[in-house]
């Protein structure tokens, strides 16, 4: 089901946690609400869910206005960062929990829960406790045990946070294609821009309680609407007036036009690429990409008097800001 | 922190000397003073009338005390933990008051205020109700003194099991009352349990309070302390011996039922 959002508000004391937002998620998708911490995404999420009110807006799931309506009954199903497993029961009733508490018949319910664990690939766990699962394990689990219900949403917060850099990567992935079988309205929130970028099809981004951004990965990525979306969704280097990706940062050395002087503080070798630290000749500090190919014929070294300047035409630029301004945040 | 074997063992030594002249010297020789005099004179001290009725008295106002004091404990605790109120730090030291105060204090505030000349006195009197030097006041002694055990084991559970599960209990459809059946009840047990054996230790054992408050009239408002003070008193040693030797036979078997039911959580 589609979720809407209508100027909410929603603050903790003198706090302002979700600054009006406006916001539609289409039915079916995959959003991701990014943001640093603090931003609000978290928030947002939970303001779905009904586990906190808003102080004034409109929240409508499938079309329907869900304020009134108690967490019970508004059809979500809710991953939280720290799993919320319930310790004391075994793996199954975990699972069950969402069904046994609509008092459904015992047949139906084990019929459903051998189902899901075989969705999660956690069918040979049934009888162990949440203790005896690894983190990634639990958090499959708590994804089956929210998916028993039959959620018309499906609502993630962090869901791989608390998870090593790799299990959270595999995670990942599975995630993404158990959605595009199930096909439920999911919203994720998370403040890796990785994983937003890897996952969802469309991205939210969030700070101070407001929606800078949104659009799909690739749009948000190539066509920031300001500076700080673009410092926030990845690594850049300020070259005169302009921010540049580091692997759009062109070295010559040769002087040429408009390009700006540079030193070479530090080349550090990464396997698949290079990266080359830069001390600006007008102060600041910049760095720059390169590939393994580009190092050798430039062949930089500490010291080294370099001119770079931004591998795109400056046109290009100037109309994505045009694009991404016209098509609003 | 990593001892040597010599001070480790030195160390367990002292924890020991020390539990065996305070704790286990004291109550074993109650009941080897006990079972000195026979068995038959065991069964004869423990079946005397008044020594029945104590005993039964004593488990009765217990009993009462104790899940009076359950419930009132696991509210508090929801209340102290999951609350958002101001007042909640005034329930707080309130609740500390009974571990504070004296129980002959106790006794003594509970005649002031439920005597015949007390506040409620007058009142009580004309709708025929007895409190004091009766059951009734006994309980509620009981009930005071023994009111912080359950909030005092059951707040630290509470607070570090958390939120998220009820939360999650919440989405998935399950009633206020559902979640906490199912999930902020069981997840507190062990806490829940140890508050209620505290509570019935203590219960049982009360003396100072319930003294006050009873009258100490055998075989009607005379519970088991009460009695061996009475036998201690009136020259019967093997009498008050036998009383306090069953009395702290059904503490330890309270006690003994709880570690025997929660097995790994408590282990070190």
């Amino acid at each position: 089901m589609a979720i809407s959002l209508h100027d909410v508000h929603k603050s903790f004391g003198d706090f302002k946690a979700v600054d009006g937002v406006s916001l539609e998620v289409p039915e079916g998708s995959l959003t991701a609400l990014l943001g640093p911490s603090g931003s609000g995404k978290s928030t947002l999420l939970r303001l779905i869910a009904g586990l906190e009110s808003p102080d004034r807006g409109e929240i409508a799931i499938g079309g329907d206005p869900a304020l009134a309506i108690p967490p019970q009954r508004r059809g979500i199903g809710f991953v939280f960062q720290h799993y919320a497993a319930f310790k004391h029961m075994t793996v199954r009733n975990n699972v069950a929990f969402g069904l046994t508490v609509r008092r459904r018949p015992k047949a139906e319910i084990r019929e459903r829960v051998d189902e899901l664990l075989a969705i999660v690939g956690l069918s040979g766990y049934a009888n162990r406790y949440p203790s005896q699962l690894s983190g990634g394990q639990r958090q499959r689990m708590a994804l089956a045990r929210a998916l028993a219900v039959q959620p018309r949403v499906l609502l993630l917060d962090e869901p791989f946070g608390a998870l090593d850099a790799n299990v959270r990567a595999e995670l990942r992935s599975w995630l993404r294609g158990l959605h595009d079988d199930l096909g439920v309205t999911t919203l994720i929130v998370t403040h890796d821009q990785e994983e937003a970028m890897e996952v969802a099809d469309h991205v939210v981004i969030l700070r101070s309680g407001k929606i800078e951004q949104s659009g799909p990965p690739r749009q948000v990525y190539q066509q920031p609407a300001n500076d700080w979306v673009m410092g926030f969704l990845g690594p850049v280097s300020r070259i005169g007036d302009t921010l540049v990706r580091p692997h759009e940062v062109a070295l010559a050395v040769e002087p040429d036009g408009d390009a700006v002087e540079a030193m070479v503080a530090r080349v550090v070798h990464l396997g698949s690429q290079v990266r080359v630290e830069l001390e600006l000749a007008g102060g600041g500090e910049a760095h720059a990409q390169l590939t393994p190919t580009e190092a050798d014929e430039l062949e930089p070294e500490r010291g080294d008097i370099v001119y770079l300047r931004h591998s795109r035409t400056p046109a290009l630029r100037d109309q994505a800001r045009i694009s991404s301004g016209a098509g609003g945040a | 922190m990593t001892l040597t074997r010599p001070a480790r063992i030195g160390l367990r030594l002292v924890a020991l000397g020390y539990l065996a002249v305070l704790l286990l010297l004291p109550v074993g020789l109650v009941f080897e003073k006990t079972f000195a005099q026979g068995l038959s004179a065991v069964w004869a001290a423990i079946t005397t009338p008044a020594a029945v009725s104590a005993f039964w008295l004593t488990v009765e106002i217990a009993l009462i005390a104790v899940v009076a004091n359950t419930i009132f404990g696991v509210v508090c605790a929801l209340v102290l933990v999951r609350g958002s109120g101001r007042g909640r730090w005034l329930l707080d030291v309130l609740i500390e008051v009974p571990f504070v105060i004296s129980p002959v204090i106790v006794g003594l505030s509970l005649i002031l205020v439920y005597g015949t000349t007390g506040w409620f006195g007058k009142w009580l009197v004309r709708h025929g109700i007895t409190v004091i030097f009766n059951p009734l006041g006994m309980i509620l002694a009981t009930v005071f003194v023994s009111l912080p055990f359950v909030v005092r084991e059951v707040v630290p559970v509470l607070r570090e099991v958390g939120t998220e599960q009820e939360q999650a209990a919440a989405t998935l459809g399950a009633s206020p009352l559902q979640t906490f059946l199912r999930i902020t009840l069981p997840s507190i047990r062990w806490g829940l349990a140890y508050g209620v054996v505290l509570s019935t230790a203590r219960a049982l054992g009360e003396f100072g309070a319930v003294l006050i408050v009873s009258g100490n009239i055998a075989g009607q408002t005379q519970t088991l302390p009460l009695l061996v003070d009475t036998r201690f008193y009136a020259f019967d040693n093997a009498g008050a011996y036998t009383a306090g030797a069953l009395l702290a036979a059904i503490s330890i078997l309270v006690l003994l039922v709880m570690t025997a039911t929660a097995p790994d959580k408590r282990r070190l």
